[in-house]
């Protein structure tokens, strides 16, 4: 029984049903607590000099617009309350509404400058969905490699230019000088393979635009970037992205090249895991607060990604077959265990409440079940609305352009690390030589490249904090390279089969059709869910990991994932005076998630349109 | 110069439409180490005329509608007009794997409290800004923003700015969304074209004598 909280029952068949003995099955009561609390914080606020606020506005090395603001004790080290808060409006829905579904792959995938791929395979699957259109086993290929790659480029990204500057030389030693101290000396453990003798010649070696490592990533980054052009055309927003397929013409050439930049990285990725668990290991072991660093209950969710191309047909009757043949097997986590891998379950206890964000309630109800009969709430992205509505700015009422998705009602959080968990838990990924799920890791031989052929394996963490977050993401290098592998040799196999087609051809239907995208982005969970009627979309709804991970509090006063997993956090920082105080600690919590906060810059603010300050001597030779 | 001809484009997924042949082959040798090919660099022009901007962002867009009308006109062999409103990492990316252009020209809109509509012709001087600084720059590139300065300032940092760089502002009216152009930045792209024709003019002039 995987849902607690709705009143969802399972008959003999295993078929899901509302229960009988619930009148209003999802009504709810929103908690007054939340005002409650903010009016408690604000007497603290008044009454205690050593209590403050902390706006990180805009919070950097982040995509995108995220402010948060925290009130922390300073002199007990606590971080007494947090808010996120998602500055800019999005918008695709409403954009997206009443245009060709076919628009919908090239325009949301300009939701992000970042995972320029990834919405736009989300809304094929969704559309293809909608329109019955299976890709042929080679197109879901060829999609596969480019997502691997597109994710190959984002998990260093974000490792060694975002969250890994926070534990360079750099950082640690302007804000833990003792533990800068400590790591000059400190062995680490796989010098053998990354060649960085001490943990102090790591942190080194991650200093920003100097470090060896930094621009090691850059240069990794290009090549990852180079295997998703190979095969997408063009990166971001690849243009080839079609319902039914990919329109990319695929060679041997094409698949070689490919190969040969594939190798690199999964020579790389041994190293990027290896030296990763040093580092972490090193803090565990000279200060333990690191294990409460983010910490936040195992609640995590993920969608799945990467069909399987003998399995996946686009229908949803199947999806919970064909879901399961991915190489990331979707589910959902609670309190650490593994309760469902079925995308009918998952999807059935998806809700998404606006109570403290600016958008306004909606009363339609037009979807009670999905198309194999299971209940859905009138809070779920079929049924949901997007009206904007900026009214009611405060901490007790509105304060964030972000909604709030929740599962079962529970706070979920997602993330590639959840990729790799409940992968590891389910034991159900495809047969294959390089990747096997235990039930408690993922155990990856990463074959001979430069460097000897080695097994990776990354375990199920006891802990889940920040630190974890970023091991997972190192690992997930390793585990995303081998699927990029496995779908390669299956590639050149149909290759020698001639079984080269890559799209099937389609029709717009013109009655009304339902259809939803179970993805993935580089920071985990996506969904796209749309309704078309008359040949043109009726509602189109995104959620991304961002939107789940950077969600305010919820009609029953729970925070969203950032905002737990900085209440959570100790103060580690060596500061001696207010003004010394650099909030690492939440910033690496924050960072840990790999926030995206979609839209970036190229978004409607008020009156006015966000630009850059100049900061160039403008000294004019001719005017 | 003798032997006019439209740039030739290449159908290579990793080349894009961007540069000519010529600058794939030798990049492909810069790429695997050979200390040699500076000194094989073209004695033809070698120059880039970028624009970077945004579209549909009304005069903050005039960067690359500048360049979509130079690309109307044939160019000698060696000028490369380009639409450079991607990641500078991106960008970054390309300009390593070509030769170091001899001569770039980045065109842009950009706020400076000017008389709106101003044209500003000047040699690119990088701003004295600290590596944290730098750094947030590269993080904005890294994940999505699109901005001119930032462009010039990675690309100098990591030495793939042409060898010499010249930048044309145009100072815009009309900031709000939207297609098309305010009356002000309309006559302030007319006037950023004609500057940068006469800068063409003028360096392949300077080359064919």
């Amino acid at each position: 029984m995987c849902f607690k909280n709705l009143p969802i029952e399972f008959d003999e068949s295993g078929r899901a049903r509302l229960r009988g003995d619930v009148r209003d099955p999802y009504a709810y009561t929103s908690t007054t607590a939340v005002a409650t609390q903010q009016e408690r914080i604000e007497e603290l606020l008044r009454r205690n000099g050593h209590i403050q606020e902390v706006s990180i506005d805009p919070v950097t090395r982040v995509a995108g617009a995220l402010a948060f603001h925290a009130v922390v004790d300073l002199e007990n080290r606590q971080v007494l309350d947090a808010h996120s808060m998602a500055t800019l409006f999005r918008g695709y829905e409403v954009i997206l509404k009443g245009r060709d579904p076919r628009d919908a792959i090239f325009i949301s995938s300009r939701a992000c400058g970042v995972c320029g791929g990834v919405h736009a395979n989300c809304s094929a699957e969704a559309i293809e969905m909608a329109f019955g259109t299976p890709p042929p086993p080679m197109g879901i290929i060829v999609r596969n490699l480019g997502q691997t790659a597109e994710f190959l480029y984002d998990h260093p990204l974000h490792l060694f230019l975002l969250a890994g500057p926070d534990y360079s030389e750099a950082v640690i030693r302007a804000t833990n000088p003792e533990i800068w101290e400590r790591a000059q000396t400190a062995p680490a453990r796989n010098a053998g393979v990354h060649g960085f003798k001490t943990i102090g010649e790591i942190m080194t070696a991650l200093n920003p635009l100097t470090g060896s490592l930094y621009l090691e990533a850059l240069e990794m980054t290009r090549k990852a970037r180079e295997m998703t052009v190979l095969v997408w055309g063009k990166y971001p927003h690849p243009q080839t992205i079609v319902p039914g397929g990919i329109s990319t013409t695929i060679s041997m050439k094409v698949f070689n090249d490919y190969q040969v930049r594939l190798f690199d990285l999964l020579d790389y990725s041994k190293k990027m895991a290896l030296l990763w668990d040093d580092v972490f290991d090193f803090l565990y072991e000279v200060e333990p607060r690191f294990r409460q660093v983010g910490a936040r209950p195992k609640n995590l969710i993920d969608a799945g990604i990467w069909d399987h191309h003998e399995a996946y047909d686009a229908d949803y009757r199947h999806a919970d077959r064909w879901g399961e043949r991915r190489w990331n097997t979707p589910g959902v986590v609670r309190d650490g265990e593994l309760v469902t891998t079925n995308l009918h379950l998952l999807n059935a206890g998806l809700e998404e409440f606006v109570e403290h964000s600016y958008y306004e309630a909606w009363d339609d109800y037009p979807i009670k079940t999905d198309p194999v009969g299971n209940p859905l709430s009138p809070y779920h992205p079929w049924n949901k609305q997007t009206r904007p509505k900026p009214t009611g700015r405060s901490w007790k009422e509105k304060y964030t352009w972000d909604s709030t998705p929740r599962w079962d009602r529970s706070v979920m959080e997602a993330g590639v690390y959840v990729r790799m968990w409940t992968t590891a838990a389910a034991r159900k990924i495809p047969q294959n030589p390089f990747i096997e799920s235990t039930g408690e890791s993922l155990r990856m031989l990463v074959p001979k490249g430069r460097l000897p052929e080695m097994t990776l394996e990354w375990r199920i963490p006891s802990d889940w904090n920040a630190i974890e977050r970023n091991r997972a993401r190192a690992y997930a290098e390793a585990y995303t390279a081998l699927v990029a592998l496995n779908n390669l040799l299956s590639g050149y196999e149909l290759m020698k089969q001639g079984n080269t087609a890559v799209s099937r051809d389609f029709t717009v239907p013109r009655d009304f059709r339902i259809g939803v995208g179970f993805w993935g982005a580089g920071r985990g969970y996506l969904t796209h869910h749309l309704t078309m009627d008359g040949g043109v979309l009726t509602n189109y709804q995104i959620i991304t990991p961002s939107t789940i991970n950077a969600s305010p509090r919820d009609p029953w006063g729970n925070p969203g994932p950032y905002e737990e997993a900085v209440l959570n956090t100790p103060i580690i920082e060596q500061f001696n005076s207010p003004e010394d105080f650099k909030a690492i600690d939440i910033l690496r919590t924050i960072r840990s998630f790999d926030p995206c906060m979609p839209c970036t810059t190229h978004v409607f603010a008020g009156e006015r349109v966000v630009v850059r300050e100049v900061n160039t001597c403008a000294c004019i030779l001719e005017e | 110069m003798k032997g006019r001809h439209q740039v030739e484009r290449i159908i290579d997924p990793l080349a894009g439409s961007l540069w000519p042949s010529q600058a794939r082959l030798q990049a492909t040798a810069d790429y695997q180490g050979d200390p040699t090919w500076e000194s094989r660099l073209p004695r033809e022009p070698w120059v880039l005329v970028a624009g970077v901007g945004y579209t549909n962002l009304r005069d903050l867009s005039l960067g690359p509608a500048l360049v979509t009308r130079l690309q109307r006109d044939r160019w000698p062999a060696g000028v490369v007009i380009a639409d450079l409103s991607y990641s500078p990492i991106d960008v970054l990316f390309q300009l390593q794997a070509a030769p170091r252009f001899s001569l770039g020209i980045f065109a842009g809109a950009a706020p400076r409290g000017r008389p709106p509509g101003s044209v500003t012709v000047m040699p690119w001087n990088p701003p004295a800004i600290t590596l944290d600084e730098l750094q947030s720059r590269v993080s904005e590139a890294v994940t999505g923003v699109i901005d001119l300065e930032n462009l010039l300032l990675i690309l100098d940092h990591f030495g793939a700015l042409p060898v010499q760089v010249t930048v044309v502002e145009i100072e815009p009216f009309d900031q709000s969304w939207g297609d098309g152009f305010s009356a002000l930045g309309e006559a302030a792209l007319e006037e950023a074209e004609r500057r940068v024709r006469a800068l063409l003019r003028q360096v392949l002039a300077e080359m064919e004598a």
